[in-house]
């Protein structure tokens, strides 16, 4: 696949695409960046293969799900693990990741979104971050793996969209009193010095 | 005396009910890596489920016990592991890109089909469902799989792509789908149709039949 064009489309946010961008900058792609704003996503939504983003468009070709695009750049990136058994770790974490963004519960109704919202910090949220912490500090405390992977990135997505309140009813301090290993890693992560150079590029 | 839970592993141990449903493909490339006897296929029975969901990691399952202890979760994750242990899952990464995306995509239309208690409700969803996400999903799976024979070009042998897809099309033909018909495959996607035909046939997937019961 000698791809000339790589073009990754995702709202004008991290959410699930920032465990991908800086990994198509640390493997030296120059990636168009094609961020929309969500009041644009009516007209986007019918041109995507499954009706979500991110997409990305190599070549001629349009490509869906946010894992196995950040599992193909961070390959390139030298981001993901040879060993079989990390490699299981590294995608576990990111499919857990994927598992909180897409059980967040939502409703139209406002009462009943803030009691699920409530419900789900005490249940899935806490499940699914035990988890990810316990795989953190099986690994010495700062990274999912023994070395810095695209998992890492994953796992400061999801950190991000609740410190920045992005979702609604859960505490965006969740993370800072429970979880020392999940934050040690995203601060850990993004002093990376691949990673931060992608951070630097954009200023 | 050590009880049995306390005996070490010395085989890969996967945990799943006693069904083939999403843990399909994995079984068989566990199967493919391992041989009947080089892993257990603990199944058990859904009236166990409550005794042993709190036991699992995330309250679910498929889960691997490995020989060093450490319990794994994530069907998709767990299924490429099992995939490249079985020579099922490219070293090319453009490839891998592609096997990658159609079995997350197998996974997220098993994952988005939607349940209701009732059944005019649950009708009513699956079809939305059918019409909705399923066709989308179903028409990208077809698309990669192409004229075939398998989704990944030029390649010898199936992938755990193939046994993704399979998984999907033979689960919905089977009538496992309550309100989606056969007919959304055999009718509806063509390609997807011989696919199934073609997976069926395969020879590791003949002998995995042989010796499980799904």
């Amino acid at each position: 696949m000698t791809a000339a064009t790589y073009e990754l489309t995702y709202f004008d946010a991290p959410g699930r695409a920032e465990h991908i961008r800086p990994m198509l900058h640390a493997a030296g792609i120059d990636f168009k960046d094609n961020r929309f704003h969500f009041k644009d996503w009516a007209k986007i939504q019918p041109g995507t293969p499954l009706g979500v983003v991110p997409t990305m468009k190599i070549g001629n070709t349009t490509y869906c799900q946010s894992n196995a695009l950040a599992r193909y750049a961070a390959k390139l990136a030298g981001f993901y693990p040879e060993d079989p058994l990390e490699a299981l770790i590294v995608d576990e974490v990111m499919d857990t990741c994927s598992e909180i963004m897409s059980t967040a519960p939502q409703d139209p109704d406002p009462e009943t979104k803030k009691n699920r919202r409530q419900e789900w910090q005490a249940g899935g949220l806490t499940k699914f971050s035990n988890h990810i912490e316990k795989r953190i500090q099986e690994a010495g405390g700062k990274s999912v793996i023994k070395t810095p992977s695209v998992a890492d990135l994953a796992v400061w997505a999801v950190v991000d969209g609740i410190k920045r309140g992005f979702y609604d009813h859960v505490d965006a301090a969740f993370f800072d009193t429970n979880y020392p290993g999940i934050v040690a890693t995203c601060g850990a992560i993004m002093e990376e010095p691949k990673i931060k150079a992608y951070y630097d590029s954009l200023a | 005396m050590a009880s049995p839970s306390m005996t070490a592993l010395l085989v890969p141990k996967l945990t799943y009910f006693n069904t083939g449903g999403r843990a399909l493909g994995l079984r068989i490339a566990l199967f493919k890596a391992f041989g009947k006897d080089g892993w257990i296929d603990h199944r058990f029975d859904y009236k166990e489920w409550p005794a042993l969901k709190p036991t699992t990691p995330l309250g679910s399952v498929p889960i691997l016990t490995l020989p060093d202890g450490t319990v794994h979760t994530q069907t998709d994750a767990l299924t490429r592991w099992a995939g490249k242990k079985a020579g099922l899952y490219p070293t090319s990464d453009d490839q891998a890109l592609i096997v990658d995306e159609v079995v997350s995509t197998s996974f997220e239309a098993l994952n988005k089909c939607p349940h209701a208690k009732d059944d005019d409700e649950k009708k009513k969803v699956r079809e939305e469902y059918a019409q909705g996400f399923l066709t989308a999903a179903a028409k990208l799976l077809e698309q990669r799989v192409g004229i075939g024979p398998w989704v990944v070009d030029d390649g010898d042998d199936l992938t755990i792509a193939d046994l993704s897809v399979y998984m999907l099309t033979d689960m919905i033909v089977q009538g496992q789908f309550d309100y989606v018909p056969a007919s959304f495959i055999l009718e509806g996607f063509p390609g997807l149709a011989a696919h199934r035909e073609r997976v069926k046939e395969h020879a590791l997937v003949k002998d995995y039949l042989a010796n499980y019961a799904n």
